[in-house]
């Protein structure tokens, strides 16, 4: 039975099936990317409304919580772009000058990074940031995801030598 | 072994689930491989650069997050198109921005002398104060296409909820005051604009680790008739009620009502309710 052939009431029940099992992990993926209460809630929110809204084309219910955690994950990534992007418009990107203190480093490299995750699919966003942001198991990402454990080893190889791909400038100058 | 197989094994990470041989062969490759050695370095830095941080809690609790959540889905007011983030953004700016400028005004209300029975807990809101917020709830509605079916305004919380029906610009708009006591000395006091027959809930945070959670239901052939329930609520791991403060009333305009009191085990309190109106935006200035 795909999502479309059920009724609006059955889909929101469904809905707030995933709310009760899983509002804590959306949250969390949420939070550690944006690191701000109010913004994981409204990104928590938008996922939840979309899926309301998105019934038709979500093919199969049992996809749903993949779908729900991929866009979380994409969304919140989006937001802290839009964010990196508007603070370098204000001029709020500290110089690469002078000296810098180790956290001000690791900040930057993490802003790049997120910046880098941002432009990847949707699934290479969802596995990086299960397995490393989340700290879950290949199994547990597999299970979450519908995915196979090799494709999601395979996946997160070439996810990571994209992302390395393109912070090869920031690793070169470091070394 | 291939560099390519090597590197899928050490991404594994977990060591309970790769082929411990295989792993001790790509471990091998790895040392003598210059291309993987600097792969596996990248990898390395940018698990450290992802590693996770310590969570912080959802506004309110785990289970008022959940509950939000979860009245987000099934409540019609969120049958309209969705409100893409920009607008929200807009909300919050215009309903932050007009709470700091118009909440120190509570202390300018109408004198009390008219009402020697209202508690002291419970303020009148002056005509300006009321004039105050008829202009956010046109601000806020203009956001949303002239559908705020309800505003809430709080000491911590601000909130809306779309109408179901028709636009809303040409109806009018009540104030509902809820001013709760706890222990005799002010707790809580929440205005609520809302249009008659729209069913307002919300969950404000509150002092001492409680919430109050409010379902304002309104009648659209009869303003003067409300519902008001208003759980008092301890946050914990889960948000457990202490008491609930509720009536059905009829309310003239410009009334203050007794909803009641409720006795805990967190202390006594007491609810009173007052009702406003708000000329329809047309006549409003």
């Amino acid at each position: 039975m795909g999502a479309g052939d059920i009724s609006s009431g059955e889909w929101q029940t469904l809905l707030v099936e995933q709310v009760r099992a899983r509002s804590q992990l959306l949250y969390r993926l949420a939070y550690r990317i944006l690191r701000s209460p109010e913004k994981a809630q409204d990104v928590c929110q938008q996922a939840l409304l979309k899926a309301l809204r998105m019934q038709p084309s979500i093919r199969e219910p049992r996809a749903l919580p993949g779908w729900l955690t991929r866009v979380v994950i994409t969304e919140s990534l989006a937001v802290r772009r839009r964010e990196q992007c508007e603070q370098k418009g204000r001029g709020a990107v500290v110089a690469r000058q002078g000296e810098r203190s180790p956290a001000a480093d690791e900040a930057e490299l993490r802003g790049l990074l997120y910046g880098a995750l941002a432009e990847l699919s949707q699934p290479a966003q969802a596995i990086v940031v299960l397995r490393l942001v989340q700290g879950m198991s290949g199994n547990e990402v597999a299970g979450l995801l519908g995915l196979h454990p090799s494709e999601v080893s395979r996946r997160l190889h070439a996810s990571l030598d994209a992302l390395r791909e393109r912070l090869a400038p920031v690793y070169a100058g470091d070394r | 072994m291939e560099c390519q197989t090597a590197r899928d094994l050490l991404l594994q990470f977990d060591l309970s689930e790769a082929d411990r041989t295989g792993l001790l062969r790509a471990l091998t490759h790895v040392d003598q491989c210059l291309a993987c050695r600097s792969a596996t370095g990248d990898y390395d830095r940018i698990r450290e650069a992802l590693r996770p941080e310590p969570d912080g809690e959802p506004v309110g609790g785990w289970a008022a997050f959940e509950d939000r959540l979860a009245h987000d889905v099934t409540s019609p007011r969120h049958a309209v198109p969705l409100t893409p983030l920009a607008l929200a953004a807009c909300l919050a700016m215009a309903v932050s921005g007009w709470c700091l400028y118009l909440w120190p005004n509570r202390t300018a209300e109408t004198p009390r002398q008219n009402l020697p029975e209202t508690p002291a807990f419970v303020t009148v809101p002056s005509e300006q104060e009321i004039a105050d917020r008829a202009k956010l709830f046109d601000q806020v509605s203009q956001v949303f296409d002239d559908r705020a079916g309800w505003v809430l305004l709080a000491d911590r919380r601000s909130d809306m909820g779309m109408s179901s029906g028709a636009p809303t610009k040409e109806r009018s708009v009540l104030l509902v005051r809820i001013s709760i006591s706890h222990e005799g000395a002010p707790f809580s006091t929440v205005d609520l604009l809302v249009v008659p027959g729209q069913v307002a809930r919300s969950t404000v945070p509150a002092a001492g680790g409680l919430q109050l959670k409010y379902e304002v239901t309104t009648s659209q052939s009869d303003p003067s008739h409300l519902r008001i329930v208003a759980d008092v609520e301890r946050l914990n791991h889960a948000a457990r009620r202490v008491g609930t403060l509720g009536s059905d009333l009829r309310i003239r305009l410009g009334q203050i009502a007794s909803i009641g009191q409720v006795v805990t085990g967190s202390g006594t309190f007491e609810c009173n309710v007052g009702l406003y109106r708000v000329e329809p935006s047309g006549q409003r200035s």
